[in-house]
């Protein structure tokens, strides 16, 4: 492995703050997407009981 | 600072974060699900009425000219339908918007289902059992009713029609 420059090194150290971005994006796309399909399609259709 | 409760069961920070995030997803849709369930007072259907399934024919409701949609009293629907390997009788029905409908079935020989797409309408008909649903359907249009448990080689055709239409038009 070739030798890593100070800068890369401190990125290694650091918090993966790329993938904690992207982390709370797919959860709040999955929660938008539910609340979607249960208010807008499911709740939308009518009662049931 | 706090101790993550999740640390005994998983070392990566990356992975309890997620762990998290999934966690408080599951307990906002179950939440929202438990608070729209008890605010609007909705349960499962749990009817139990039996009858006798070689005999419906005789049955006052479910003879053949009884058979559709009746309006009663306080303006409500009752639709008695008959579920027959490979159809739903009457195979047409019509009934207004956003009036609230029962649905009352039986099955005539083996186990159906029923399901209304683009609705929320769906039911097992069970031999020997009454299934009964209330709903109200929210929108115009033709509907097709489908059985949604595989009863014989001729399934796939078992199908019927539901037209909803607007309240001036009524229902028959």
């Amino acid at each position: 492995m070739s030798q890593l420059t100070p800068e890369e090194e401190e990125i290694l150290k650091s918090a993966p703050r790329g993938t904690f971005a992207l982390m709370l994006l797919l959860g709040v796309l999955l929660l938008t997407g539910w609340a979607y399909m249960f208010f807008a399609m499911f709740v939308e259709h009518g009662p049931v009981s | 600072m706090s101790i993550d409760p999740l640390r005994y069961i998983c070392e990566d920070p990356l992975e309890r974060k997620w762990a998290w995030i999934s966690l408080i997803l599951a307990f906002v849709m179950g939440g929202v699900l438990g608070f729209y369930a008890l605010a609007s007072n909705l349960h499962p259907p749990s009817n139990v009425e039996t009858i006798d399934s070689s005999r419906l024919h005789l049955s006052e409701e479910f003879a053949e000219d009884n058979l559709g949609v009746k309006s009663n009293a306080d303006g409500s629907l009752t639709i008695t339908m008959v579920a027959a390997r490979y159809g739903f009788y009457p195979p047409r029905i019509e009934v207004p918007v956003n009036t609230p409908v029962t649905l009352r079935m039986a099955s005539a020989d083996v186990l159906h289902g029923v399901h209304v797409p683009g609705t929320n309408m769906t039911t097992m008909v069970v031999p020997g059992y009454i299934s009964e649903v209330n709903t109200m359907f929210t929108r115009t249009g033709e509907f097709s009713l489908l059985c949604n448990e595989f009863c014989g080689l001729g399934h796939d055709h078992m199908w019927s029609r539901l037209v909803v239409v607007e309240n001036s038009a009524g229902g028959q």
